[in-house]
């Protein structure tokens, strides 16, 4: 008998969750062009896109990298493409802007070319240089994100990502041995960390 | 946020490096040996010298250059070409003369900007020889020498 009380007592105001996508955001890194102008031995940009499903975004990013190094008679390049994907869940959940307070995971790939040019002295067999290069290499790892999404002014975002770098796995192929992967660093380090500072523009799917 | 991307930018470039220590050696260590009671002794062997196709350096050349020089059982030490993937060596005993030629793979390693860059010889393979058997045992080079390859006379 007390059934249908019960159910007529649900609360008014439940908001049903929606895993419909509202909007897209589209936007660039700030900081790989800053640190391009700052230290004349990088260049890259990275681009960066995510779609809401209610609490949780599907995130990608696609980025250029390219490096040189110069060393006692030795000199380095590397350039090559990356990308990121993975999921930000957002931890503010009734912000009516929907601006976010996330952590998230993403997998990266890289692929990329890597060169290394030295000069060697030899007391038996003389002085030469020699160029080794390697086309094509591959590497992927995972990273640990969290960051900020904040809304500026109505399509206009920006916010920041930091990424804990991990678990590097690559295959060194004939070539130089593998020490800069695009996207990730240095390969002598079992962990890295990244930083991005993004504007982003978002246009509503709905 | 201004300071974390001015800290990201001043020393995002300059964390920990590798060290500046080199691994990576060309020098080939060659041990004579020989069986004896079915198990394998140091061998002493006496030769005028060994030579290296494509260097003019000598290895263990006396002088006289007649004289020749004999190792008591210790390895005899030569140096690969870290030009090339192969070196072929010619040892000049008193009465023949026998080829070793060793065939290998090189991996340039850039440590840091600070640093020489080094060869790192790996995947050594004996290619072709007329001594009676040889044998890697050793198939990386390092700086701290290790025998890498045996020789049965």
């Amino acid at each position: 008998m007390l059934l249908p009380v019960l159910l007529a007592a649900q609360p008014a105001d439940t908001v049903k969750r929606s895993f419909r996508p509202t909007g897209l955001r589209l936007g660039a890194d700030l900081v790989a062009p800053v640190y391009a102008f700052a230290d004349s031995r990088y260049g890259g940009y990275e681009l960066n896109a995510d779609v809401d499903f209610y609490r949780y975004y599907l995130t990608v990013d696609a980025g250029r990298w390219q490096r040189q190094f110069t060393g006692s008679r030795s000199r380095y390049e590397n350039s090559g493409n990356y990308f990121r994907a993975g999921i930000d869940v957002n931890f503010l959940k009734n912000d009516p802007d929907g601006n976010m307070l996330f952590f998230g995971f993403r997998y990266a790939r890289s692929r990329f070319n890597e060169s290394v040019e030295r000069t060697a002295t030899d007391p038996v067999w003389g002085t030469r240089t020699e160029v080794q290069t390697a086309e094509g290499r591959r590497a992927g790892w995972m990273e640990i994100t969290g960051g900020l999404r904040v809304k500026m002014y109505r399509f206009i975002w920006m916010g920041y990502t930091v990424r804990y770098k991990f678990g590097l796995h690559a295959k060194n192929t004939s070539g130089p041995e593998m020490y800069d992967v695009p996207g990730y660093g240095s390969t002598f380090k079992p962990v890295t960390w990244g930083f991005n500072y993004l504007i982003l523009f978002r246009l509503p799917l709905r | 946020m201004r300071w974390i991307l001015a800290s990201v930018m001043l020393f995002g470039s300059c964390l920990d490096k590798p060290d500046c220590i080199s691994q990576a050696g060309n020098t080939l260590q060659i041990a004579f040996k020989k069986i004896v009671n079915n198990s394998p002794q140091a061998d002493t062997v006496v030769f005028y010298y060994i030579s290296a196709a494509g260097a003019d350096s000598l290895f263990y050349r006396q002088q006289p250059v007649d004289l020749a020089d004999t190792l008591r059982g210790t390895p005899a030490t030569v140096a690969l070409n870290p030009f090339a993937d192969s070196t072929e060596f010619i040892f000049h005993f008193p009465f023949e003369e026998k080829i070793l030629r060793v065939r290998y793979r090189r991996n340039f390693r850039f440590i840091n900007e600070n640093c020489f860059s080094e060869v790192s010889i790996t995947n050594l393979q004996v290619a072709f020889t007329d001594f009676d058997s040889v044998h890697v045992v050793q198939p990386a080079l390092f700086k701290n020498l290790t025998v890498n390859i045996e020789v049965f006379r």
